[in-house]
């Protein structure tokens, strides 16, 4: 069930009815059982597999809550969890490894295990609860309050990652979401479609086209060009993403936390990752980069060597191959890169200062763009032609159709200028909302305007890019 | 990495509940109703409708005279069932002469030149037509044309049609007239009104056949149509069949609400309203000299090649010609159209194809007027009238004997 399909926004108005008029426990099941609904409308097989998980951990965590301290207890199951979510992802990408190092007509069948939607979203928060727990968190009881966790529908798929911390409050202390969180819900519900629809879906089609064929009669500056279009078109994607579901959560009086903020204004790769996929950085940064930093000690080269390490990683859970690797890697080596010199630019004088702002943010968004190339090439080789010829500047004509350029200058005004004002729109609390004003009235020429965008560019079948991991 | 603070308020302040009364359900319900309201309205008129005619000053600045369609003329439009189409294309009687014209727009359009008044009721026969008249006059055995032009149409999807012209209809065309016209080589893609040909088996055991052999440029474009035309198939094609049929549902349920039946007039008025917009706000028009370099051409010559060598192979005889060009724009860089001359000389000579070069058949005053300037790519009856009589100097004397 596509976020984007007629029929998610049928099974949310339902869930949003049945949530307003039902309390307490019957709430609950009403949550569990849509969530559960709408994973199995994927595919049932899927289910098994959410509910073997989630119900696994929910025994784990209880066996850490009665024996706080014993570390086999959190190690054990964590390595579990890790080996299920290994099998499914990784395993084609290991026999594949494997089949390099073997003589010719040895090899091993390559497996092909379908990869269940979410699973890498969903193992991180199980993962979370049981170090929380073991940290001395709070067990998230009853079983059917704790699935919800991993498998609330709106992040289940593909985030926001969510925190014991921040989730367990609001089941176990519900409230009924007033008419503003229900309106402030809505706007994000479409903000977030036409997002996907308009903007996403409509620079795609430029994007594969220039990424196809080995794109080897791609000029340098169409290829800077293709990495800049992809930036926006996985940034609306996954955004756009993000925002459905912070809207189909707030509808049912659940807050979630922002998952981006405005990355492409990031002045250093450090401060793209505190933009990007902000769930993600944060659970890499508490559950392995900082235990990993406590370790390195004083040992300043070994915490450069575990941040590239831990990038690497964040890699590998994007995606099982070496190109996804590499993305990691090069996004560890641009923040190593940065600590390297951020001590210089912290001396400068007051103007150069600025300009050195200016020049991160310019060098950082080239960086982290090129870095796309990796994310998005099919293959190694593709990658490091695309990328050779960037930094070579081999050839500046622009190959591809003026609407395609001017596309990509829409999307580039959309982000600096229409995402800014929803974001100052979205940050604010809406219950504190003066809603008596006359621009409250101004509503409804919006809402149209949105669905006549929606209903123009709907195509329900063009997946998320996330979803794949 | 910092961390994302999450505020939540359990509890409004007493400020919030002053909002929250604000916001009471009468307010809501009032917002309601006004959006569907809007909605009501929106879906029965046309604002852009009046943009498109603010911009192009009436329609003053665009005239077409209608052209002759004839059961033989096949104008692929962007949403057509291109399958559907070509079905219905009547055999050819026996003892003619089958030829198949394929080209872009300029096969079946006849724009006027600025100020000149649209004649009602007048037919334009285009130049095709006139060909084959010409042929049939000189020649006893008859000539029956079938022009398979599209808008903008780009050398895969005329490899595409092509491939059902020379594989699947019998007998095949004997004659391929093709037109070249530079401008067509910086597109890409096959649009869903082609895809549909997907749906006929044979097409697809083709298409893999072809596929499979040497890799191409164009292939990705292939495979993206083919993955296009599945997924337009089965809306959320990852979900069992019952939740196929619910979407399918929902969208023949809300075809009863103007504002979603209207959707694709709209998109397209939308669409052509930014066009408009694009030409008079940022002067980039039609005429705009503009690169044709990189992937599009490359995709574009091999699926020309392979076009030319597929017709060659089931015994037609393949007239190329590049198509004229309107002597009052420039849109090309010099450079770039003679690499592209040299590569349609060279594709006609590897695969057995007469060609011919009738940039300049057509002149200047018999082109039309297009928004803010000259049309660079459609003329009026003279220019087709002129276009037929060079067609017919060139290739004529090898096609009809007298």
């Amino acid at each position: 069930m596509a976020f984007t399909s007629y029929t998610y926004l049928l099974f949310l108005f339902v869930a949003v009815i049945l949530c307003r008029i039902t309390r307490g426990v019957t709430r609950e099941h009403v949550l569990l059982g849509a969530s559960l609904v709408f994973y199995a409308a994927w595919d049932p097989r899927f289910l098994l597999v959410l509910l073997a998980i989630g119900v696994f951990t929910y025994w784990a965590g209880g066996r850490i809550a009665r024996q706080r301290g014993t570390l086999s207890r959190l190690v054990w199951p964590v390595v579990a969890i890790l080996l299920a979510l290994s099998v499914f992802k990784y395993t084609g990408m290991l026999a594949e490894l494997v089949n390099l190092a073997l003589p010719s007509g040895s090899a091993l069948t390559v497996p092909s295990l379908v990869l269940p939607l979410g699973i890498s979203f969903f193992t991180f928060e199980c993962i979370s609860y049981l170090i929380d727990l073991y940290k001395g968190g709070k067990e998230l009881m009853p079983l059917r309050r704790f699935l919800l966790f991993p498998a609330f529908w709106p992040h289940m798929v593909a985030g926001p990652i969510l925190r014991l911390k921040e989730f367990a409050p609001q089941l176990e202390n519900p409230r009924q979401p007033t008419s503003a969180d229900m309106l402030a819900g809505f706007d994000r519900l479409l903000v977030g479609l036409a997002k996907k629809l308009v903007l996403a879906n409509s620079i795609a089609p430029f994007v594969d086209q220039g990424f196809a064929n080995g794109a080897v009669a791609n000029s340098a500056l169409d290829n800077w060009i293709l990495a800049l279009a992809f930036g926006l078109q996985i940034y609306f994607d996954f955004s756009s993403y993000s925002d459905i579901a912070i809207g189909s959560a707030r509808l049912v009086g659940i807050q979630f936390p922002e998952n981006f903020n405005l990355p492409y204004h990031a002045r250093s790769p450090t401060d793209f990752w505190n933009r990007w996929h902000m769930t993600l950085s944060r659970w890499i940064r508490d559950y392995l980069f900082f235990p990993l930093n406590l370790r390195a000690g004083k040992r300043v080269w070994l915490r450069y060597v575990y941040l590239v390490l831990v990038m690497s990683l964040v890699g590998l859970w994007h995606g099982a191959g070496l190109a996804f690797i590499l993305w990691g890697t090069w996004h560890g080596l641009l923040m190593v890169g940065h600590r390297l010199i951020q001590g210089t630019s912290q001396r400068l004088p007051a103007w150069a200062g600025k300009a050195s702002e200016i020049l991160g943010w310019a060098v950082t968004l080239a960086l982290v763009n090129a870095g796309w190339i990796l994310f998005r090439s099919p293959t190694i080789a593709q990658a490091g032609r695309m990328l050779r010829s960037m930094f070579t500047v081999r050839g500046v004509t622009p190959a591809f159709g003026v609407n395609d350029y001017l596309m990509i200058l829409f999307c580039i005004f959309a982000y600096l200028v229409l995402e800014p004002l929803a974001k100052k729109l979205f940050d604010r609390d809406p219950n504190a909302v003066d809603y008596s004003r006359w621009t409250f009235w101004l509503r409804p020429l919006g809402y149209a305007g949105a669905l006549q965008l929606i209903f123009m560019f709907d195509r329900s079948n063009v997946a998320f890019i996330y979803f794949q991991f | 990495m910092t961390s994302t603070r999450l505020e939540r308020s359990p509890t409004p302040s007493p400020a919030s509940a002053e909002a929250t009364r604000a916001l009471g359900r009468g307010r809501v319900a009032g917002l309601v109703v006004a959006t569907a309201l809007v909605v009501a309205v929106l879906g029965r008129v046309s604002p852009l409708d009046n943009l498109r005619d603010a911009l192009t000053g009436g329609g003053a600045t665009v005239r077409m005279q209608p052209v002759r369609m004839e059961a033989r003329t096949t104008d692929v439009k962007t949403g057509d069932a291109l399958l559907e189409t070509l079905s219905s294309i009547p055999a050819t009687p026996a003892g003619k002469t089958q030829i198949l014209v394929i080209g872009n727009s300029q096969q079946y359009t006849s724009s006027l030149p600025r100020g000149a008044a649209l004649v009602p009721g007048h037919e334009v026969v285009m130049a095709s037509q006139q060909l084959a008249e010409r042929l049939s006059r000189r020649s006893a055995e008859g000539f029956t044309v079938y022009t398979s032009a599209a808008p903008n149409q780009n050398f895969a999807e005329a490899l595409w049609q092509s491939v059902y012209w020379f594989k699947l209809r019998a007998p095949p065309p004997q004659v391929l007239l093709l037109q070249a016209s530079f401008d067509t080589f910086r597109k890409a893609g096959v649009r869903p009104g082609f895809q549909t040909l997907l749906d006929e088996p044979r097409f697809v055991e083709e298409l893999d056949r072809m596929m499979s052999m040497d890799p191409r440029a164009y292939h990705d474009e292939f495979a993206a149509a083919r993955r296009d035309f599945r997924e337009r198939r089965s809306e959320g094609a990852a979900g069992p069949r019952q939740e196929v049929t619910l979407e399918d549902r929902l969208r023949s349920g809300l075809e009863r609400l103007p504002l979603f039946r209207r959707r694709e007039e709209v998109r397209s008025a939308f669409l052509g309203a930014v066009y408009l917009l694009r030409v008079r706000a940022l002067g980039i028009s039609p005429t705009t000299k503009r690169h044709i370099t990189g992937q599009p051409l490359t995709q574009n010559l091999e699926a020309l090649a392979d076009m030319v060598r597929l017709a060659r192979g089931s015994g037609a005889s393949v007239l190329l010609y590049n198509a004229p060009i309107n002597p009052a724009v420039s849109m090309f860089y010099e450079d770039e159209y003679e690499r592209y001359l040299e590569a349609l000389r060279a594709i006609a000579a590897a695969e057995g194809a007469e060609f011919a070069d009738l940039s300049s058949a057509v002149p200047s005053e018999y082109w039309g007027y297009w928004v803010d300037g000259p049309d660079p790519i459609h003329f009026d009856e003279r220019g087709h009238g002129v276009l037929a009589e060079r067609l017919d100097e060139v290739f004529g004397p090898g096609l009809a004997r007298p």
